[in-house]
């Protein structure tokens, strides 16, 4: 870890072997609250804070190295950004602080430390008595002021007015066309053929004895379903048939509950073979027939 | 069930429906319709076969008659011309049924009556498939594998789109019903269903190419001179 600590007699300490007490604040009725300091340097509009450290002892290497204060300077990476170094806020000016702060090199990890939020309050983090600390709170400018794009160097579709519109409120007012499969009852409902279908479909369920209305119980499955709408068109491509049909929705059904076995067999094909080759020797005559509502 | 939407009872809206038949969608539906014919069929006088629970035989008075289930789709023939009338006609009144005389399409399979018997092809499933997979324009090959280098589980070539592997193999394994010339090929090509590389696929893809050259081909079924069976036994 490479920490730098700056005091008044501009020397840089690095220290590798640093303790950070993160929970502890001990000096905080000492810190006085960071006023908008008159001393206010004219530098980098983009360096965010400096740290200016008073020791009332005189300290040396080997007291920074062991017990002495660790300040956590929040190096701000723009520093390495060249707009914001040739911009002209950041020409070289007089203040000692301003070429300290260049004379630094960005490190990310203490970079992880700096809140750009946090504007105006630092984070510091010491663990030794022997020091007061006095702020310079950084001169950052609001985001406002600064241009994003230059910040940012991700390029995004608005900036170069490509837009496309969202999808989905893209719903029709318009009735359903008569080449069209309704796709809920909502709509089916509304046109004279659909609603003629599911009557001749109800019908045929209500003729079949395929149901009786009870009343709920609480400890059952009560399984959905749903209408299907399909158009049988002839070979022309002209409309024969409006089909609706009611399914029930298998997949909530419960397995072991609601079901226990749904295996059906399926012809071997060895089979079929047997009994073309049994008819064909034997002369017989082939019938081939197909139920057509196989819900019995 | 719920009631269907539209059609709720005006006095009982909270009731629900009580199945007394099963209805489409169901998981039961196809199990319900089987055993549901199945106890018709064997109240006229059929019997199960042990070898394939979905062929019924009739076997009384010298009559012979033979019915194929495959879910709604039915396939009868016998020796009694008579009974069998008698027998669909008894059918059509139970369930509703379409008469579809001599079968032409059975379960995607063309029969088609030559002068020597029956001849089993599936050039329009075979057709479909080649559209499917976008093979219509491939150039043809003689056959079905390459023979001068075999086909390894790994030689270092890329990965291949294994669903579309096995989507392929699945749609080649129906052909074979018809088709024994391909039934090594597709063996082979189905052992590496787990993990298809390049090679595969290009061997795959030959497949299909052969396919398109015999798309035509299919299996004769000739008429036998006499029917007798015949066993073959192999010492362990």
């Amino acid at each position: 870890m490479h920490i730098f600590a700056l005091n008044h007699c501009h020397i840089i300490y690095v220290s590798r072997h640093v303790n950070f007490v993160e929970n502890s604040f001990p000096y905080q009725s000492i810190i006085k609250p960071f006023p908008t300091c008159p001393l206010i340097p004219q530098y980098d509009s983009t360096l965010h804070s400096i740290i200016h450290v008073k020791k009332g002892q005189n300290t040396n290497i080997n007291e920074f190295s062991n017990s002495a204060p660790v300040f956590v300077v929040p190096t701000p990476s723009l520093l390495l950004q060249p707009e914001s170094s040739s911009s002209p806020l950041s020409e070289p000016s007089l203040s000692p602080q301003h070429e300290l702060s260049l004379s630094l090199q960005p490190d990310p990890s203490l970079s992880l430390q700096h809140e750009p939020t946090s504007v105006g309050i630092p984070v510091i983090k010491y663990n030794s008595p022997s020091s007061t600390i006095n702020f310079v709170p950084d001169q950052v400018p609001s985001l406002e002021s600064n241009n994003p794009v230059q910040r940012d160097p991700l390029v995004t579709r608005s900036q170069h007015n490509i837009f496309k519109p969202k999808k989905i409120f893209v719903v029709t007012k318009h009735d359903l066309q008569e080449n069209l499969e309704p796709s809920t009852i909502t709509q089916a409902l509304k046109i004279s053929h659909w609603i003629d279908a599911c009557s001749a479909e109800f019908n045929a369920l209500m003729n079949n004895g395929t149901w009786t209305l009870v009343p709920r119980l609480s400890h059952t499955n009560v399984v959905g379903c749903k209408w299907l709408f399909q158009i049988k068109r002839n070979s022309d491509g002209s409309v024969s048939q409006y089909k609706a049909r009611l399914v029930a929705k298998g997949f909530t059904q419960t397995p072991g509950l609601d079901f226990k076995e749904i295996f059906a067999p399926v012809v071997k094909t060895q089979t079929i073979k047997v009994v073309l080759t049994l008819a064909l020797g034997q002369g017989w005559s082939l019938h081939q027939m197909d139920v057509n509502n196989s819900f019995l | 069930m719920q009631q269907p939407r539209g059609f709720i009872h005006s006095e009982f809206p909270q009731h629900v429906c009580k199945l007394k038949k099963a209805i489409y969608g169901l998981r039961q539906t196809p199990r319900a319709w089987q055993y549901s014919f199945k106890a018709y069929v064997l109240s006229v006088g059929f019997c199960t076969s042990l070898s394939d629970p979905s062929l019924f035989i009739y076997n009384k008075q010298g009559v012979h008659a033979f019915l194929l289930v495959y879910v709604d789709d039915l396939l009868l023939t016998g020796s009694n011309a008579r009974f069998l009338h008698q027998f669909m006609t008894e059918l059509s009144t139970k369930f509703s049924l379409k008469q579809l005389g001599f079968p032409h399409y059975f379960l995607g399979i063309e029969i088609i009556p030559t002068k020597y018997g029956l001849l089993l092809s599936q050039h329009d499933y075979i057709r479909e498939l080649l559209e499917k997979f976008n093979m219509l324009g491939a150039k043809s090959v003689n056959t079905p594998l390459c023979m001068t280098t075999p086909v390894k589980l790994n030689d270092g070539s890329a990965a291949a789109d294994s669903k579309l592997f096995r989507s392929i193999i699945g749609a080649l394994q129906y052909i074979t019903l018809n088709r024994p010339d391909l039934s090594f090929a597709i063996n082979k090509l189905s052992q590496f269903k787990h993990q298809p590389i390049q090679v595969h696929f290009q061997q795959l893809k030959r497949v299909v190419r052969y396919l398109k050259l015999t798309i035509n081909h299919g299996l004769k079924l000739a008429k036998p001179p006499y029917l007798k069976l015949h066993a073959f036994t192999d010492a362990d």
